[in-house]
Parts: C-alpha cells; sequence; structure tokens
C-alpha cells in the first residue's frame, strides 16, 4: 500500500527486528563460550546458551504487541514529557484489514464511528485502559503496558434496531509467510493455534538443530586442527578426500506467527450498523454503543505504476483507465501493475486512524486510489487498430549507476547468472518494458493467463505534436464567423435601405 | 393562456431574441476570449507538462479546457439571462410586452430558451474548436465528449434558470448583474478551492490547514446542491466512470434545479407584477 504509511510499522518492527537479532545472534554466544577447556563443560555451556537465547526468543515473540497497542502507545519519552492527563475509559483497539496489512488504531469514548472495510476480518476488542491526548502529535494515545482490561461480553451488532450479529470472542493471530514485511495473513480459532504452534515448533527444531550444529562443528574444528598439525609436523598434504566438509549451519524459520490472541472477528457487507457490547450480565456495557459504518470502494481496476527509463526517480502512477499515456517521440518507460481500489478518502484514512482527530478530517468528498499487491502471471499485450501487435512478459531489472564523477544510471535486466555485477544481489523492481513509438496511437492493457483483459487495465497512448502559434489561431474562428455575419448584416441593411429609397 | 398560444408567443420572442443575439458580436467576441483562455491555460499548460516529461498519463487534457470553456459561455448566457429582464422592467418594455399576447410563463420561457438555443451555437463552435485542437496536437477526442455535451446543455439550463430568478428578485439591472456575477465567481472561486484544498498532501497539512479543510468540505456539501457548477461536475465524474446511472442522476437534479428557480421565478415575477 502506497498511499498511507502504517503507524504501527516502526514500534512492531523494531519489536520484531530485536527479536529476530536475537534468534540469529544466539551463534556469537554460543561462540563466547568456547573459551571453556573442559570439553564437556564447553558443550554443556553452548547448550546453555542455546537455550537461554531460545527461551528469550520465545518471550519476545509472546511480547510482540497487537497492531492496535504497537500503533498506539506512547513512548517512554513522551511518557516523561509534560504530565499528560490519563483518563481510565473504554475503547474499542482495532486491527482494521486495509487491503494489504492490518492497521492499528483504538476508538477512544469520544469517536463515535468506527470504519471498516468490506470484504474481510478485522479485528475488534473491547477493552479498558488509560487513554490521553498528545498535543505534541494532536493525537489520542493509550497507555496500553500499564493497563489493558479485557472487558468481557459478547459485540451484539445491529442494522436499523435488528439485532443482525452477536460475536464472541476467538482466537486470533498473524501470519507473515514470506516473513515480517512480507503479505500478512489473519489466521482465525483453531488454524491461529495451529499456525503457532507450528511456528514454535520449528523454532525449537531450529534450536535443537543449532545445538547440533556447534557440536558438529567443534568437532569438525578439532578434526582440521589435528590435520594441520600433521601437515605441519610431516610437511606432507593430505589427500582432498580426507579433509571433512564443515557442517552446515541452520537457517532459522523465514517466516513468522504472532501468538494468539482473543478478540471479535468482523466481517460484514457494507452498510452502516450499530455495534455494542452485552456484558456478562447481560447489560450493555456503558460507553460501548458506536456506530459501525462498513464501506466498500467505488472502483476497482489495475493501477500501473510508470518508470520512464529517462527519469527513472520520477515514476509516477495511472490508476484511472480513462487516463491516456501521452508521449514525446518514442520514449520506453516500465510499468509495474498493481490491484488497486478506490476509497473515500475519509473513510479509508479514519479506518486506522481514529485515534487521531485531524486525520481524515474534512475530506468527505474526496477519493483515493490505492494500490495493493502487484498483478501476478499477467501479460502486456501492446495493440494498434485494435490487433494485438506485441506481448510483453514481466522482467527484473536493476539500476546500475554510473561509474565515476558522472551522474547517471543504466536500467538493466537483472541478469545474475551472466551478469557477474548482479550476484548476490536483488533486482531494483520487477515489471514489463514497453518501447512505443511515437508512429501511430497505441493500447495498453493487462491480460491473465486465459487471456482474458483485466478489468480497469487498459490505457491509451497517444504521440503528442507541437501545435505551435495555430492552438491559438483556431480560436479565433468564432471572430472571424462574427466578423463574417456583421458584415454580411450591414451590406444587407445598406441594401435594404437603398432599395426602400429607390 | 391556451397552450397553443403559450408556445406560438415562445417560439416567436425567442426566435427574435436569437436572431439578435446571432447578429450581434458579442457572442463571437466572447466565445474566441474563452477559446483563447482555454488553449493557453489549459490545453497548452498539459501539452508542456507531457512534453517535458517525456511521458505523462493524464485524463483527457481535452476534458478541463472544454469544462472551463462551457462553464464560461453558460456564465455568459445565464448573464445575459440576468441582464435582459430587468432590463426590460428598466426600459420600461415589459410593460408594454405584457399588453400583447405574452404572459408571465411564455414571457420567461422565451428568456430561457433564448439563451438555450444560442448555447446550441457556443457547442457548434466548441466541438469545432475542441475537435481541430485534439486532431493537431492529437490529444483526442474520446467517446465520453458526447456526455459532456449533453451535459453541458443541463448546464446551461442551469445557469440561465440561475440568471433568470436572480434578474426576476432584483428590481435594477446593474443589480442583478452584480449579484449575478458575485454569485458565480464565488461558485467558481469555492470550485477552485475545494479542489486544491482536496488534492493537498493529508501529511504536510498543519492544523490551521486541516481546519480549513473541514471548513470547505462542510460548505461543499451544501454547495453542491446551490452551485450549478457542481451538477456539470458530478455529471463529468459519472462520465469518467462510465456510471450511467449517476450521469442519469446528474441530469435529472440538473432538470430538478432549473424547474424550481425557473417555477420560483414565476411566482416572484407574478408577485411583483410587469411595472417598473
Amino acid at each position: 500500500m502506497r498511499l498511507f504509511r502504517l503507524p504501527f510499522d516502526r514500534s512492531v518492527a523494531a519489536i520484531v527486528v530485536t527479536l529476530l537479532t536475537l534468534v540469529l545472534s544466539l551463534g556469537a554466544a554460543a561462540q563466547e563460550s568456547r573459551e571453556t577447556t573442559d570439553e564437556d563443560a564447553q558443550r554443556e555451556e553452548v547448550r546453555r546458551s542455546v537455550e537461554e537465547a531460545a527461551g528469550a526468543a520465545r518471550q519476545a515473540i509472546e511480547a510482540v504487541p497487537d497492531p492496535a497497542q504497537a500503533a498506539t502507545q506512547a513512548s517512554e519519552e513522551q511518557l516523561s514529557q509534560g504530565t499528560p492527563v490519563r483518563e481510565e475509559m473504554f475503547v474499542y483497539s482495532l486491527s482494521p484489514w486495509t487491503g494489504s496489512a492490518f492497521g492499528g488504531t483504538f476508538a477512544p469514548k469520544n469517536v463515535d464511528t468506527i470504519f471498516l472495510m468490506e470484504g474481510s476480518h478485522s479485528i475488534v476488542n473491547a477493552q479498558r485502559t488509560e487513554v490521553y491526548y498528545w498535543p505534541i502529535t494532536s493525537e489520542y494515545m493509550a497507555n496500553w503496558f500499564e493497563m489493558r482490561e479485557e472487558v468481557p461480553g459478547r459485540l451484539q451488532i445491529e442494522q436499523n434496531g435488528q439485532v443482525i450479529e452477536t460475536l464472541e470472542r476467538v482466537d486470533y493471530g498473524y501470519y507473515y509467510p514470506q516473513g515480517y514485511g512480507g503479505p500478512q495473513l489473519l489466521n482465525l480459532g483453531e488454524e491461529a493455534v495451529r499456525a503457532y504452534d507450528d511456528y514454535q515448533s520449528r523454532i525449537d527444531a531450529y534450536y535443537d538443530s543449532l545445538t547440533r550444529y556447534y557440536d558438529d562443528q567443534r568437532q569438525w574444528q578439532q578434526t582440521m586442527d589435528r590435520i594441520l598439525r600433521e601437515v605441519r609436523d610431516t610437511g606432507q598434504p593430505k589427500d582432498p578426500d580426507e579433509i571433512p566438509q564443515p557442517p552446515t549451519q541452520p537457517q532459522p524459520p523465514q517466516d513468522f506467527a504472532y501468538q494468539p490472541r482473543q478478540a471479535f472477528a468482523v466481517n460484514l457487507p457494507a452498510g452502516r450498523y450499530t455495534v455494542k457490547v452485552i456484558g456478562e450480565d447481560g447489560n450493555v456495557v456503558p460507553d460501548s454503543e458506536r456506530t459501525l459504518e462498513v464501506f466498500k470502494p467505488r472502483r476497482t481496476g489495475v493501477g500501473l505504476g510508470v518508470i520512464p527509463e529517462h527519469k527513472w526517480t520520477r515514476r509516477f502512477q495511472s490508476n484511472d483507465a480513462s487516463d491516456v499515456f501521452y508521449l514525446d517521440g518514442t520514449r520506453v518507460f516500465y510499468i509495474l501493475p498493481y490491484n488497486a481500489q478506490e476509497f473515500n478518502l475519509f473513510k479509508y484514512a479514519k479506518m486506522t486512524n481514529l485515534h487521531k482527530p485531524l486525520e481524515g478530517a474534512g475530506t468527505r468528498s474526496a477519493w483515493t486510489w490505492v494500490q495493493f499487491d502487484p498483478v501476478a502471471d499477467a501479460t502486456l499485450q501492446v495493440l494498434k487498430d485494435g490487433q494485438v501487435v506485441q506481448e510483453i512478459r514481466q522482467q527484473p531489472y536493476y539500476v546500475k549507476q554510473s561509474t565515476g564523477y558522472a551522474l547517471g544510471y543504466e536500467i538493466v535486466r537483472f541478469d545474475p547468472e551472466n551478469d557477474p555485477t548482479h550476484e548476490g544481489r536483488a533486482p531494483t523492481f520487477e515489471g514489463y518494458r514497453v518501447v512505443m513509438q511515437d508512429d501511430a496511437d497505441y493500447e495498453l492493457r493487462f491480460v491473465d493467463a486465459n487471456g482474458n483483459v483485466l478489468a480497469g487495465s487498459t490505457r491509451s497512448v497517444r504521440a503528442l505534436e507541437q501545435p505551435g502559434g495555430s492552438l491559438f489561431g483556431i480560436s479565433l474562428i468564432p471572430l472571424g464567423v462574427g466578423a463574417i455575419i456583421f458584415g454580411w448584416r450591414r451590406s444587407k441593411r445598406r441594401k435594404d435601405s437603398s432599395s426602400g429609397d429607390e | 393562456m391556451s397552450i397553443s398560444f403559450r408556445a406560438h408567443a415562445v417560439r416567436v420572442a425567442a426566435k427574435r431574441e436569437l436572431r439578435s443575439t446571432l447578429y450581434g458580436v458579442g457572442l463571437y467576441a466572447a466565445l474566441a476570449v474563452i477559446f483563447l483562455a482555454s488553449g493557453y491555460f489549459f490545453v497548452n499548460s498539459s501539452i508542456r507538462s507531457a512534453l517535458d516529461a517525456g511521458v505523462l498519463a493524464l485524463q483527457n487534457p481535452i476534458t478541463e479546457p472544454f469544462f472551463f470553456s462551457v462553464g464560461l459561455a453558460a456564465t455568459y448566457l445565464g448573464l445575459c439571462s440576468a441582464l435582459s429582464v430587468s432590463r426590460d422592467r428598466d426600459q420600461g418594455t415589459l410593460e408594454v410586452l405584457f399588453y400583447g399576447p405574452v404572459d408571465t410563463i411564455s414571457y420567461l420561457m422565451a428568456k430561457f430558451f433564448h439563451q438555450l438555443l444560442a448555447f446550441v451555437v457556443v457547442l457548434a463552435f466548441a466541438i469545432v474548436n475542441f475537435y481541430v485542437i485534439s486532431l493537431i496536437t492529437n490529444l483526442g477526442f474520446t467517446a465520453d465528449f458526447v456526455g459532456f455535451l449533453v451535459l453541458s446543455l443541463f448546464l446551461t439550463s442551469c445557469m440561465v434558470s440561475f440568471g433568470i430568478f436572480l434578474s426576476v428578485i432584483t428590481r435594477r439591472m446593474m443589480a442583478s448583474v452584480i449579484a449575478f456575477l458575485a454569485l458565480v465567481l464565488f461558485f467558481l472561486g469555492f470550485s477552485v478551492a475545494h479542489t486544491i484544498v482536496m488534492s493537498l498532501p493529508g501529511e504536510s497539512m498543519t492544523p490551521l490547514l486541516v481546519y480549513v479543510r473541514v471548513i470547505i468540505d462542510n460548505m461543499n456539501s451544501v454547495m453542491q446542491w446551490i452551485s450549478p457548477l457542481s451538477y456539470f461536475s458530478r455529471g463529468m465524474t459519472a462520465v469518467f466512470m462510465k456510471d450511467f446511472g449517476q450521469y442519469a442522476l446528474s441530469l435529472f437534479s440538473s432538470v430538478v434545479y432549473t424547474g424550481i428557480l425557473f417555477s420560483l421565478s414565476v411566482a416572484i415575477f407574478k408577485k411583483k407584477g410587469v411595472r417598473r
């Protein structure tokens, strides 16, 4: 998602990075223990270091806060500045699905409308915490770390005065299949528990294999020391077959799973609802009644990120299918297609920023396109006079900076197999390279694997002509017509008056 | 007065006034100035931006200058209608006219259709102007344009009825001209301010600007029903979105707007009478 930077990213990332650093820095901790002379004691020390690191990692994983809390928890620095007035209150903590990730916000008691997106689950929880206004950033903050009480009960959802759903709390957990920073999935119920248990068992297996690895590596090192000693003593080189292969260091799991927690998972069709928490005594929990607005996109399409080859840092977007690409002469550019949706800006901004009163304020009449995940397995077709003249596949590209003092760069195909300068590097971007001639008007469109045109992916391409002064000359046509009519009327009147005189 | 008599009166009066408009130079001069301004401020700047960028995605750059041109032309015709009733009253023509087979409805309808027919002439010039521009620049002349053409007729109907309404409620010619220009400028200024404020990136906004945006956004919820330009703007969005329902709704609401203002004009005109 390119329009809004999710606020919880930084804090959660800090925690997760710390956690992963802890996991990966285990090697150093274990290495230090090798100073011990006694072999058994040495082995025992390595094992203990690994177990300590594993325990610390487990604790860190369990301590990773929910996005809603990570986004709205005041930092130590904020808490130490001034004396904010904390008020204990009922709040809804919210992790709404934004189309690409789960955001984080909360609805203090003065917020009467909550916004969620249609078509997917969002996490809603009823809690009591201390809330205070932080004037420096103009937002409400919650003191989650010191006070976080779950309000027991069920979430009742009403529409037009009728109860349409009553939700119980369910287990939920976020899962990142490609690691933190990659795509985020929400698992509910048993699935959340299973995903977390599976992740935990793989973390445990990793630490077990790490312990074995250090044992194997120590033995390999001892063997190598002995071989080197023998070579040194005898002066005879060893047969390469006698030299053992070093053990391979195990890799930690690349994915990441949150520890399951409990909250309400809300997934409703677009509309206006009333939500309230029904306590264990059957009464409505005070301050829990709010309006819930579930919204949907106004339009759905394919948003294009466009990178002109001659100005690769000046990329631009085209989300509306009525956009036309205008070219000055023959041009090369790269297209990066994304699934895109157009939302009401106010609702989309408020969805993840209820704790910021100014965020999105005054944008009820504005609309915004949001680009989500890249379009996968598509082919770009170039059409001329309605006929496909070229099909372009997605390729990885690498932006190579010019060497020397001169500024400049070159966009080349990323090819680590044939270009040694690409080895160990990642492509700068993956896209579709388009070379457009200025000889005719073209059309670009994306088709899926079955050849179906992706809705909203078509764009016209036209080569511009320099009009020069004729642009303004045309504007004078009405004046010319007016002058002719005026002259004709004048001569007619003159004729009429002269014939009248006769 | 029977419908056929009234229709005849409307036809005769509208035809006479249209002829007078077409034989004058005012309309043509106004169109030339409008097309020059739209060519310079919109078409030329879009072409320059695209040429500077090398490759650029734009919504058809003919659309904005067309909106600007027909908006100004409709304003010009609205101003003419604002002038006409109060001028007739000012000069005493109205009183004389009403001794003949003319009543309030036929008189005001003649004024309305006169300006609407004049706008058809404006549209003919606009089509030629923008078609030739699209040919020489290769900006393109899309099918959406037909939707804008129809829409512009309804915009003009709103503008003209608004002008007639102001002309009826004010007794003096100067007052109606000032009121019309002031209100149209306010609508136009508001529309521009709303577009600019909404396009500002949220991250860089100071709290003061946010409050300004809130005020403008709240005002917009009222203005969208008062300003004739808002009806056209909504219709244009519907054309871009290929949303026929919204387009039809936009046309319908323009008709309702015209109908309400015209009915009010008739009622006020009857109450005020034809004397100076």
